[in-house]
């Protein structure tokens, strides 16, 4: 924490400030396996994309899921926002179970959000943003219609975007806006819980960091807890308090993001941190898959 | 979006150019001319000399135009076109015009008929399939409309004649109305004008002689993998997620997939509303349906070159007027290609 860029209060003077503080979001013994090939070949067998998993991420913090892809943590993700469910273990959200096999408590969709990977394939391309950003509000019945009206202005210029985009379809903007867009979306029906499942790896290097720091100051600004998922460890590094790091839906290590990135302990880990593209040429070591180099440090 | 219907317009004059240019010389170019089955020796009742036969002959083909150079009779069938005349039939004797505008309301009468039982049979087929994917109503639906699909127009009609016509006959074999009927001229379409008309006895007569027919226009089901997979692609779209994950109900969510899965399906369907009418011919021949495909064999058979020429005219204005209503609805189903239009 004490690492990270100073956040900046920008909407210190808004009335998004701490009017709806983050929750904490815990993850207990999580399973989830899915069924892989066809049984009228007879050869289908349940592989474990989540095995065992347990996070805790206290209120107004965030927290890192760094793995590979395939390495479960984008079903982390749709179990926690119950669009998948597990096989076992529980959700807790501000404490309330969202246990298997149980109904899903009533105002849970309101509480945790997620930010899914491209804005392109999260945005209705038939409806304008105004729409968009709208449908939480009116689907919780959370204000009246002029009230509604007012917050998605709001909202959407609290995510950095003229008024005028409120009027136009997600396609009339760029990779970055129409995230800032589905942020907006997220952020309407004020939840507590943000799951941000790989935010900025479909955008540019340079619309990233601008995205990175719009959550860092949403997050300033009204207290909100995110579970920021990535395949870089770089991204988590600068943005989280802590860092989980997954593979084959297991959690092999956890801990301080500066910690593990400078002393990983987990062979995968210490791959994973090697991979990472080095700036300085002199300092580059040859590139090896993640995987292969796991293989030989065990 | 009125400048870009008026430049598809325009393109729909290069089309029709094309293929005018392509009919006109392809059937001169085939073995047969009309004029020999018109003017043989013992063709006529009297026997006439050869003499008499030659000059009947260079007179008649002078009355229809097919004197000259091919090019140049090509120009002077351009600019009778132009000037609305599309000329007599050959063998009939009648202004093609005429001829067709009888047998078209038919043809459409058909075709329509037809995309009835297609979409009464896709809509379900393919929804429940992609609703339910790889269960056994999405297996039973796909393998359904593969065999209608893989089965030929001509050899579905025959059976379908067979077994409901002939073993077990519920149905007329062909024909568009029974015999001794008739409709007062309103129209042109028969069904309709016999509803408006109140002439019951007609009206179900014609619907029977259409069921047969329409079945085997419709029953490959051809919207049923289009409807399918356009369903599947927006099913496994993340904004389908994003609903669920706002708290919408699961009915909600289906009817948001089911909205935009609609354009791609409009599009495909007007696409080929227009094959659809070319693809008449067959089974107008089939049960012997007297509309524009069934006249359009004919013709061939004849050589009977103004006929030819204005029938797959209209074929092709009815294919090219699909398609540009099919675009104009997907711009207005789909606000992406709208914006596309502008630019």
């Amino acid at each position: 924490m004490s690492e990270n860029p100073p956040r900046t209060e920008l909407m210190g003077s808004s009335e998004f400030t701490n009017h709806h503080l983050g929750r904490t979001l815990e993850v207990r013994n999580l399973v989830k396996s899915f069924k892989v090939g066809s049984e009228s070949f007879g050869k289908a067998e349940r592989i474990k994309a989540v095995d065992d998993v347990s996070l805790f991420v206290p209120a107004g913090t965030t927290m890192g899921l760094v793995g590979e892809s395939g390495s479960g943590k984008s079903t982390i993700a749709r179990l926690i926002c119950r669009l998948l469910e597990p096989d076992s273990g529980q959700v807790l959200v501000d404490g309330d179970e969202v246990t298997a096999g149980t109904k899903i408590p009533k105002g849970y969709a309101r509480k945790v959000q997620i930010v899914f990977q491209d804005p392109t394939a999260s945005l209705n391309p038939r409806w304008k943003v105004r729409r968009l950003v709208a449908e939480g509000i009116r689907v919780h019945g959370l204000r009246s219609r002029s009230e509604t009206k007012e917050r998605v202005a709001e909202l959407v210029s609290l995510v950095g975007l003229p008024e005028h985009a409120l009027d136009r379809y997600p396609h009339e903007f760029s990779g970055g806006q129409r995230q800032r867009i589905a942020i907006a979306r997220a952020l309407a029906v004020e939840p507590e819980v943000l799951v941000l499942d790989e935010p900025v790896s479909a955008l540019d290097v340079s619309v990233q960091a601008q995205i990175l720091v719009l959550l860092q100051e949403l997050q300033a600004a009204s207290g909100l807890t995110y579970l920021l998922i990535a395949h870089d460890l770089a991204v988590v590094e600068r943005f989280c308090d802590e860092v989980a790091v997954i593979e084959s839906g297991r959690i092999v290590e956890a801990g301080d993001p500066e910690i593990i990135h400078s002393r990983p302990e987990h062979p995968y880990t210490k791959a994973l941190v090697e991979a990472h593209p080095v700036p300085d040429p002199h300092e580059r070591t040859m590139y090896v898959h993640a995987q292969d180099k796991a293989e030989v440090a065990e | 979006m009125t400048k870009f219907v008026l430049k598809r317009l325009a393109h729909t004059v290069i089309v029709l150019l094309g293929v005018s240019v392509m009919v006109f010389f392809l059937i001169r170019y085939l073995p047969g001319d009309p004029l020999d089955v018109l003017f043989t020796q013992g063709s006529g009742d009297e026997v006439t000399a050869a003499d008499d036969l030659a000059e009947g002959r260079r007179r008649f083909a002078e009355g229809i135009g097919m004197v000259g150079s091919l090019p140049s009779q090509y120009l002077n069938f351009l600019s009778e076109i132009v000037q609305g005349d599309l000329g007599t039939s050959i063998f009939r004797r009648i202004p093609v015009s005429t001829l067709i505008a009888t047998t078209l309301p038919l043809t459409l009468q058909l075709a329509i008929a037809g995309q009835i039982v297609n979409i009464l049979l896709s809509l379900p087929l393919g929804i429940v399939g992609a609703l339910k994917q790889n269960s056994i109503w999405d297996r039973g639906g796909t393998a359904f409309a593969l065999i209608g699909t893989a089965m030929p127009n001509f050899w579905q009609g025959i059976m379908l004649i067979l077994i409901f016509a002939v073993w077990w006959p519920i149905l007329p074999v062909s024909g568009v109305m029974d015999l001794g009927l008739s409709v007062e001229h309103i129209t042109g379409i028969p069904i309709v004008d016999a509803f408006v008309t109140g002439n019951w006895p007609a009206f179900w007569s014609i619907i029977r002689h259409l069921i047969l027919p329409a079945i085997t226009l419709g029953a490959s089901a051809s919207l049923v993998r289009i409807l399918r997979s356009s369903l599947l692609e927006v099913k496994h779209q993340d904004f389908m997620d994003a609903y669920r994950a706002r708290g919408l109900r699961e009915r909600s969510v289906t009817s948001h997939m089911m909205r935009n899965a609609l354009p791609t399906t409009v599009v495909i369907f007007g696409i080929r509303l227009g094959a659809i009418i070319g693809g008449s011919v067959v089974v107008e021949t089939v049960f012997a349906y007297q509309g524009m495909g069934w006249l359009l064999i004919n013709a061939i058979n004849q050589r009977d070159y103004p006929l030819i020429q204005g029938i797959v005219l209209t074929f092709t204005v009815f294919t090219v007027l699909a398609n540009l209503l099919s675009d104009i609805v997907h711009g207005w189903l789909d606000p992406r290609v709208k914006v596309e239009a502008k630019t």
